[in-house]
C-alpha cells in the first residue's frame, strides 16, 4: 500500500518534488495577484471618506446596472444562440464561426466602431431606425442623453460578449447526453418541456460558471466605456473602474482609489459567492 | 399489452455503402417477449429505435396495438424505452424519474404514487425512491430504469442492451429477475442483445439479424438446434458449431455419410461429438491441439487427418492426454449449401 501510494507520487520525497514544480508558478500568481492586493490594503486611506462619497456610489450604482442588464441579456441570448447551433443545420460550422468574430476583436476598437454606429450624423444605428419609422429623426445623440448612453454601452458589451457565452453554453449543452432528451420525449415532454427538464438543470453548472466569469468581468468594465462615452454624459455611464482610474491619474489621490478598489474586490466577491450560492441551492432542491 | 408488428422496414443511413436495416418484417405477438439478436453493427438497435419512433424508417411500416403508428411521435406511441445508458435524470430523484412518464401525462397525483409504489415494490425500490441516480449502483439505476418504463403500464416495452453495463454476476442474477418479472407481467417486449445467452434464456422468441437482414426467426430451442443457415449456426453456441466443407471431413473418413459434394457444408455442435478415451467401435483417433477448461466441460481442440474441429468434454479432460478418441454422429450433422450458406 505504502509502496503504491510513493509510486503514485504521495510519498513525503515525492511531496517535495512535486511543489517544487508548483512553486515558480505560486510565485508568479502571489507577484501577480497577491502582491496588488497586500500593496492595496497597505496603501489604501481614506476609509472615512467612502460613506460621503456619493460618485462612488453613484458609479457603483452605474457598474452594477451596467453588470445586471448585460450579464442577463448575454445569458438568455447566448443560450438561444447556443440552443440553435446544436441543431444540426447546412452551413453550421460558417456559422459558428462567425458568431465568434464580435469576442476576437479587441475591445477598443470595436468601441470605436460602435462610437460611428452611435454617431448623431452619420451613425447607421439612427438610420436605421428611423428608416423603419421607430425614431422620428435619423439624427440621435445616443450617447449624449444618460438612458440612451447606458443602453448603449449595454448593447456594445452584448454584441461583444455574448458570443464568449455561446461557447460556453454550447459546451455545457455537448455533455448533456441526446438519450436524455429520447427519454423525455418517450416519457411524453415536448420541446419546451425537454427544456426545463433537462436543459436547464443540467446546465446550471455551466450558468452559474459563465455568469460568475462575465459578472466579475462586466464589474470591472473599463475600455468599452472609456471610449465610448468617457464616463458621461455627466457620470452617468461613469463605472467604478473609470472612477477608480479619475482617482488616480486625474485627482492624484491614490490612497483612496487603492480603497476603492478594494470596496469594489468586496462587491465582486459578494456578488460571486451569491450567484454560486443561489445556482448551488437550486440544484440541490 | 399489445401486438407490435414490423412491415418491410429499410433504412439506410446518409453515406451508409449499404442499408443497416433491409425490408424486415416480424410480428411481436401480445405479451410475447422477443429478442432481436445479432453482432455489433447489425442493424438491432436502430430497428428498436424505428419500433420507438426515435429514428425513422426509409420505407416500411409499424403497427403497434393494430394501429399504424409509422409516422406517429414516440410519445404518441404508448411504448417504454429501456435505454442501454439507462438515460436517468440525473438531477431528480428516484421516485420523480419513475414518475415522471406519468406526470408528464398529466395523471392523478394519487395514481401516480400508487404507481410508483407498485413499481418499486416489483423491483424493490423502496429504500432508494428518496435517492438521486449518481448515488446508486449499477444494477440500481437499471432497476429504476426499468421501473420508469414499466409504470406507466405500456403497450410494449422497449430495451436496448439493459444488462450490458453489468458486472458478470449482477448481470445473471438480473437476467433471472427480468425473465420472472416480464413472465408475471405478460408484457409484450422487444429486447435487443448481442449476448445469446441473454436471448436464449429470456425470449419466447429469437429474432436473429446480420448485415441488415434477418437470418432467422424462432423459438430459442428451434434456432439453436435447427439454424436457417451457417451465420445462425456459427453465433449461436459457445463454442461455437464446427462448420466444414463436408468433402473434406470425408477425406479424413471423420464422417460417415453418403452422399459427399465439393457443394456442402457439414456443422456439427461441439456438445454432440462423442468423445472417449478408449477405442470404441467407428471411433477414430484425434489429436488434442487444445484443452480449454471452462469448469463445467473442457473444450477440445482436435485434429484427424487434417480435419480440424472442435468437442466438448464434460467436466475437466485429463491434461496428460493428447490423444482422445471421436466420432461424427451422422445423424447429428447439419447441412447448408456452401455456396448461400442456407440449410439443406
Amino acid at each position: 500500500m505504502s509502496r503504491d501510494r510513493a509510486h503514485a507520487g504521495f510519498g513525503p520525497r515525492e511531496a517535495a518534488v512535486n511543489w517544487s514544480f508548483a512553486v515558480p508558478a505560486l510565485l508568479l500568481m502571489a507577484l501577480v495577484n497577491l502582491l496588488p492586493v497586500v500593496a492595496a490594503f497597505r496603501y489604501a486611506s481614506g476609509f472615512h471618506r467612502l460613506s460621503a462619497d456619493g460618485r462612488m456610489f453613484a458609479s457603483l450604482w452605474n457598474t452594477v446596472r451596467f453588470t445586471a442588464y448585460a450579464v442577463s441579456i448575454e445569458t438568455v441570448l447566448g443560450l438561444a444562440i447556443a440552443l440553435l447551433l446544436t441543431r444540426p443545420f447546412k452551413g453550421r460550422g460558417l456559422v459558428r464561426a462567425a458568431v465568434l468574430v464580435p469576442w476576437a476583436l479587441p475591445t477598443a476598437i470595436m468601441a470605436m466602431a460602435w462610437q460611428w454606429i452611435y454617431n448623431p450624423e452619420y451613425g447607421i444605428l439612427g438610420d436605421l431606425l428611423f428608416k423603419f419609422g421607430l425614431v422620428s429623426s435619423p439624427r440621435v445623440a445616443w450617447l449624449a442623453s444618460p438612458g440612451s448612453a447606458m443602453a448603449a454601452c449595454v448593447l456594445a458589451d452584448v454584441w461583444k460578449t455574448t458570443p464568449f457565452m455561446t461557447l460556453l453554453f454550447m459546451s455545457g449543452l455537448a455533455n448533456i447526453p441526446d438519450e436524455l432528451y429520447e427519454a423525455a420525449g418517450i416519457d411524453g415532454a415536448g420541446p419546451v418541456r425537454r427544456f426545463f427538464l433537462i436543459t436547464l438543470p443540467l446546465l446550471k453548472p455551466t450558468l452559474a460558471l459563465a455568469m460568475v466569469f462575465r459578472a466579475i468581468q462586466s464589474f470591472g468594465v473599463f475600455d468599452l466605456v472609456w471610449v465610448l462615452t468617457g464616463g458621461g454624459p455627466g457620470g452617468s455611464t461613469r463605472m467604478i473602474a473609470l472612477y477608480v482610474y479619475d482617482n488616480v491619474f486625474r485627482y492624484l489621490e491614490l490612497g483612496y482609489a487603492c480603497t476603492l478598489t478594494l470596496v469594489m474586490a468586496a462587491c465582486l466577491l459578494v456578488m460571486s459567492a451569491g450567484i454560486l450560492y443561489f445556482t448551488r441551492q437550486k440544484e440541490q432542491a | 399489452m399489445a401486438e407490435v408488428a414490423v412491415k418491410n422496414i429499410r433504412k439506410q443511413f446518409k453515406g451508409g455503402k449499404r442499408p443497416v436495416l433491409d425490408d424486415i418484417s416480424f410480428t411481436v405477438k401480445d405479451g410475447e417477449f422477443v429478442c432481436l439478436l445479432g453482432p455489433s453493427g447489425c442493424g438491432k438497435t436502430t430497428l428498436l429505435r424505428i419500433i420507438a419512433g426515435l429514428e425513422l424508417a426509409d420505407s416500411g411500416a409499424i403497427s403497434i396495438g393494430g394501429a399504424d403508428v409509422t409516422d406517429t411521435p414516440p410519445k404518441d406511441r404508448d411504448i417504454a424505452f429501456v435505454f442501454q445508458n439507462y438515460a436517468l435524470y440525473p438531477h431528480l430523484l428516484v421516485r420523480e424519474n419513475i414518475a415522471m412518464g406519468l406526470k408528464l401525462r398529466g395523471a392523478e397525483p394519487a395514481l401516480i404514487e400508487e404507481r410508483i409504489q407498485e413499481a418499486a415494490r416489483m423491483l424493490s425500490l423502496e429504500e432508494l425512491l428518496e435517492r438521486k441516480p449518481a448515488a446508486l449502483s449499477g444494477g440500481q439505476r437499471q432497476r429504476v430504469a426499468l421501473g420508469r418504463a414499466l409504470v406507466r403500464h405500456p403497450k410494449a416495452t422497449l430495451l436496448d442492451e439493459p444488462l450490458s453495463n453489468l458486472d458478470a454476476v449482477l448481470r445473471e442474477r438480473t437476467r433471472g429477475e427480468l425473465k420472472l418479472l416480464f413472465k408475471r407481467l405478460k408484457g409484450t417486449a422487444v429486447y435487443v442483445t448481442h449476448d445469446q445467452i441473454e436471448a436464449m434464456t429470456l425470449s419466447d422468441r429469437v429474432v436473429v439479424l446480420d448485415k441488415g437482414r434477418i437470418q432467422q426467426v424462432g423459438t430459442p430451442a428451434d434456432i439453436y438446434h435447427h439454424p436457417a443457415n451457417t451465420f445462425v449456426a456459427t453465433f449461436l453456441g459457445a463454442p461455437p458449431m464446427n462448420v466444414f466443407p463436408l468433402e473434406e471431413a470425408h477425406k479424413a473418413r471423420a464422417v460417415e455419410d453418403g452422399a459427399a459434394s465439393g457443394t456442402v457444408l457439414g456443422g456439427l455442435r461441439p456438445e454432440d461429438v462423442q468423445l472417449s478415451l478408449e477405442l470404441k467401435d467407428g471411433f477414430l483417433v484425434g489429436k488434442v491441439l487444445l484443452a480449454e477448461p471452462t469448469g463445467a466441460q473442457t473444450v477440445l481442440s482436435i485434429e484427424s487427418s487434417g480435419f480440424k474441429f472442435r468437442a466438448c468434454w464434460p467436466g475437466t479432460f485429463p491434461g496428460s492426454r493428447e490423444e482422445v478418441f471421436f466420432r461424427l454422429p451422422a445423424e447429428k450433422l447439419h447441412r447448408f449449401d456452401a455456396d448461400t450458406g442456407e440449410r439443406l
